[in-house]
């Protein structure tokens, strides 16, 4: 068996077990969808009853969460009760904005932390160092939605950017590139909010390599065959600070991940976010829990893309 | 061409210079001026809140074009130090606090970093003491090697590898295209300590520094990089500084040798003179270290080795005297109150030790 | 305390060493090492192997050199018998048990017997240990009281040659010689049968290399140690051992007498080793043979 094919295996291992996880607490916790319905005088019991049926709530955890298998078979992660369509179709879209919003927030990220903790390792101790640990510092103390409500008030009140959403209302009349901007504009504030609650732990990270191979041998004997500082940073240094930044990566995605559901809620980004959590609170069980395996399933391939980058960078790995 | 007529200029002006300060310089050939002069060169690590610690006291060396010098000394004697303070490759923490390293008639103290990184590679350069650890981890070899070329050349990336895979040509007989394609793990000690030489001739400096190159090889390695070392200097006609602890190394690959002891010069002169006659006690000592036969048939197995005695306190003595009295067999008073100045036994040789003041 | 009390002191705590030349202290029979690697998209296994077939025999109060090119499976031959790392296959047995079969208590109490010295041992270490923390580690752990461990602790670093006086020094104010005595005072601190001694004295100056060549050869004397002396530099194994065992590439080529190895190399490659020796020395060893 190969190692991709273990991965694979494992994968879809893991997300079984959240799968039955996620299903035996739902099923626990007090109360149904159509528990609601009761408590409304106008419906019948007789049409609870009957629309429990048709839900298929009147059967049997393990029974339903088998059904519930047999259909993911099919593609289909089961039905809606409070949209009353497809789970599928109500979930992906907004997993790809989900996906969207993480994947930019990482690349963001990333693109902050690298040259600023280069920078702040080559410069240890000094000024500029003490203000960029410092800036880290203070940010890291900050919580996330703080941040997000500051960028919220920051943007309503200079109306640079967009508050919420994720395109104009006449985003269809927009030519492409007017598409791209105004999507771009929208993503602005998230990304940022996002971005800026990861950047200081990765800048640390970052730092913390970069540090470690400015002192190794190989770093000193390339800077005495007269390579210069840029390339000796950015390509001898960055490189071989690369693993343990690149599990960090995953590690990162992950995070990212769950960070985006509370900032999605809070700046109005149509993503899995505010879905789950409406979900959650109308105990819409289908949704929560095909929400909850898509994010297990990006998390999972994050952290596989993060060892494939791996076995990539690093040659004494392909051979061990 | 222009070039060697501005280093011959300004080598008159340093000669000149000299004249005042002539105790502390070093031996000087009558014909040859030297194109890279050390003179009295103090490196100290300064930490926070603490008295400088002297690493290097008061080196002197003259080295000329296509010379081979060999330093000799123990661990802790700062010939490492040395090594990179030619370069200036020193930690952060390290200050050169005197003297001055005239190379082709500039000095590398006063130094510029654009110079400097200039002067690395293609005119000093040093080949790292330990090979595992000096080459980068997850960059083929022959792309490490092009980098060095492309620092100095304005030259395509085709252009840079293709002379990268000339010059590991030069240092490996067979195989060098293998290796120009390999990891660093994927090579043998010898072989990643070729791949460092090859890194050190690529852009032909007028010397190399060699620094412990064959520590922590086989012998059958250790052998092979000497005659390497050897073919290179002859071919190349670049000078070399060859540093090591082992007094073995030295013969047939250099002229003249410097024994280093607790970060001063302690003795100099030519190989042959100072291994059969030496002055300095700490050279006496290390030269009964030799293995005590040499003629295969005479061997004895299990035989003690001769050894310079510690003294029972540890051997780091903190009193303004000689550095070497503690272990030294032959001292009298004053080498604990007094440190002995260099002195010129003749034309070629110097020590530093109170058995040589007249 | 001297020299003689420190043996004393050891002796006290040892149990009776026997002293049997016919069936060794520590006896491996076709020892193999396979290391198997993967891609990550390949399903074949590729096998690599470190070692194959080796016979080792080492006796109480003798010293077994083994010489070879580094990659040649010294290092994890070292490794395999102390169980660092478990041998493929094979058998290894110390004072006649089978050390391969043992686990849990029993094989912690095997392992007391065989102790590994390697290279720079001791700059694995926190620097902020002091020398009788270091040394005294193994006796804490093999639940000897504080005091005890403390007070053996000073005794066993005079017996390297170090003063007990030092014993609340850091672990960074010895020099790199030193340090190697620690690791020898802290390898001896459980009263080992056997010493393996992985290129123990390499990276070191050759005064300091002589020094602790004869502290060897003296503790050897004194307490009927067996060694295992993994080096490159054939002058110490000319001077420390009995026998020498040559590998390459993982087998065991010629195993001999030191005298045999140096005057009659039988191998191709232990000729070119000791050919390499001499070529090696022979400039500083010529030199000298003019001194008056």
């Amino acid at each position: 068996m190969t190692y991709v094919t273990r991965r694979i295996l494992h994968m879809l291992f893991l997300l079984f077990g959240v799968s039955v996880i996620s299903f035996v607490f739902i099923s626990l916790a007090p109360g149904n969808y159509v528990d609601e319905m009761r408590l409304n005088p106008q419906i019948s019991s007789e049409t609870v009853n009957a629309l429990k049926a048709q839900y298929g709530l009147d059967r049997s955890t393990p029974v339903r969460y088998w059904q519930w298998l047999k259909s993911l078979t099919r593609g289909d992660m089961g039905y809606s009760f409070a949209y009353n369509q497809s789970a599928t179709s109500l979930i992906w879209p907004r997993a790809v904005n989900t996906l969207l919003l993480t994947v930019s927030a990482t690349i963001l990220a990333w693109l902050l932390a690298i040259p600023i903790g280069i920078w702040s390792a080559e410069r240890r101790g000094h000024f500029d160092d003490r203000i960029i640990s410092a800036a880290t510092g203070s940010l890291l103390a900050v919580p996330d939605l703080l941040v997000a409500l500051a960028l919220l008030w920051f943007a309503a009140r200079t109306h640079i950017l967009p508050t919420g959403g994720m395109v104009s209302l006449d985003f269809d009349s927009f030519s492409f590139t007017g598409k791209l901007k105004d999507l771009a504009a929208h993503l602005a504030l998230p990304v940022a909010a996002l971005a800026l609650g990861m950047a200081p732990i990765l800048v640390r990270h970052v730092r913390a390599a970069v540090t470690e191979v400015l002192r190794s041998p190989f770093y000193l004997a390339a800077a005495g065959h007269g390579i210069p500082r840029s390339t000796l940073l950015f390509r001898y240094a960055l490189r071989a600070a690369a693993n343990p930044l690149i599990s960090l990566l995953g590690f990162s995605i992950g995070s990212l991940l769950s960070a985006s559901m509370l900032v999605e809620v809070v700046l109005g980004w149509p993503g899995l976010g505010p879905l789950l959590l409406e979900a959650i609170l109308a105990r819409d069980l289908y949704v929560v829990i095909g929400a909850i395996m898509l994010s297990t399933l990006f998390l999972a391939c994050g952290s596989f893309t993060a060892d494939l980058l791996l076995y990539w960078q690093d040659p004494r790995i392909r051979t061990q | 061409m222009s070039m060697a007529q501005i280093s011959e200029t300004s080598m008159v002006k340093s000669d000149a210079d000299q004249s005042a300060t002539r105790s502390a310089s070093s031996l000087e050939h009558p014909c040859i001026s030297p194109f890279l002069r050390v003179q009295g060169l103090d490196v100290e690590i300064v930490e926070k809140e603490a008295k400088p610690i002297r690493i290097l006291d008061g080196i002197s060396l003259d080295i000329q074009k296509g010379q081979a010098i060999g330093i000799l000394g123990e661990s802790g004697c700062g010939k490492t130090t040395l090594a990179r303070s030619l370069l200036r490759l020193l930690p952060s923490n390290f200050r050169i606090a005197r003297g001055s390293i005239d190379f082709r008639g500039a000095d590398i103290v006063q130094m510029g970093s654009k110079e400097l990184t200039q002067i690395r590679g293609t005119g000093i350069s040093l080949i790292h003491q330990e090979p595992a650890g000096a080459l980068h981890p997850t960059m083929r070899i022959g792309h490490q090697v092009a980098e060095v070329l492309k620092a100095h050349h304005r030259w395509s990336r085709k252009k840079c590898m293709e002379a990268g895979r000339a010059t590991l040509a030069e240092v490996f007989r067979e195989d060098s295209n293998r290796i120009f394609n390999s990891y660093p793990h994927e090579l043998s000690g010898g072989q990643r300590q070729r791949v460092l030489i090859a890194q050190a001739i690529s852009c032909r400096p007028s010397l190399i520094i060699a620094d412990e190159p064959t520590a922590s090889l086989d012998l059958t390695t250790q052998a092979e990089i000497i005659q390497l070392l050897k073919d290179l200097k002859q071919q190349l006609g670049m000078a070399l500084l060859l540093i090591t602890h082992n007094p073995a190394l030295l013969p047939d690959l250099v002229d003249r040798v410097l024994v280093m002891y607790g970060g001063q010069v302690v003795e100099e002169g030519p190989l042959g003179r100072v291994y059969a006659s030496p002055l300095h006690p700490y050279t006496q000592d290390l030269m009964r270290l030799r293995p005590s036969n040499a003629k295969p048939r005479s061997l004895s197995p299990r035989h003690r080795l001769s050894v310079i005695e510690d003294p029972p306190g540890g051997t780091s003595g903190t009193h303004p005297g000689c550095h070497y009295e503690v272990r030294c067999g032959q001292r009298v008073p004053k080498c604990s109150s007094v440190m002995p100045e260099e002195k010129h036994i003749d034309e070629s040789r110097r020590v530093r030790c109170f058995l040589y003041e007249h | 305390m001297s020299r003689g009390e420190c043996a004393a002191f050891f002796m006290n705590t040892n149990e009776t060493i026997q002293s049997t030349m016919s069936a060794g202290v520590l006896e491996a029979r076709g020892l193999l090492k396979v290391f198997t690697t993967q891609g990550p998209f390949s399903s074949g296994k590729a096998s690599l192997r470190a070692f194959q077939a080796v016979d080792l025999s080492l006796y109480s109060g003798r010293t077994l050199a083994l010489v070879g090119e580094s990659g040649s499976g010294k290092s994890t031959l070292a490794r395999c018998l102390v169980r660092l790392e478990e041998p493929t296959a094979g058998e290894l047995r110390i004072e006649g048990q089978d050390f391969l079969a043992l686990t849990g208590s029993d094989l912690r109490r095997a392992r007391k017997k065989v102790q590994l010295i390697f290279q720079e041992a001791m700059s694995a270490l926190n620097p902020g240990f002091s020398a009788a923390e270091i040394v005294a580690e193994p006796l804490i752990v093999n639940h000897f009281s504080r005091k005890d461990a403390r007070d053996r602790a000073a005794t066993l670093m005079e017996m390297v040659g170090l003063p007990g006086s030092w014993a609340g020094r850091g672990a960074h104010e010895f020099s790199g010689g030193q340090k190697q005595r620690l690791a020898l005072a802290r390898a001896l601190a459980l009263n080992p049968k056997i010493l393996i001694l992985d290129e123990a004295l390499s990276g070191l100056d050759l005064s300091v290399q002589a020094q602790m060549t004869n502290l060897l050869v003296d503790l050897q004397a004194e307490y009927n140690l067996a060694y295992l002396f993994i080096s490159h530099d054939l002058n110490l194994v000319r001077a420390l051992s009995d026998e020498v065992a040559v590998m390459k590439n993982g087998l065991i080529v010629e195993n001999a007498t030191t005298e045999m190895i140096f005057s009659r190399p039988q191998h191709l490659y232990t000729q070119s080793l000791v050919t390499a020796m001499h070529t090696l020395q022979e400039g500083w060893t010529q030199e000298l043979a003019v001194l008056p």
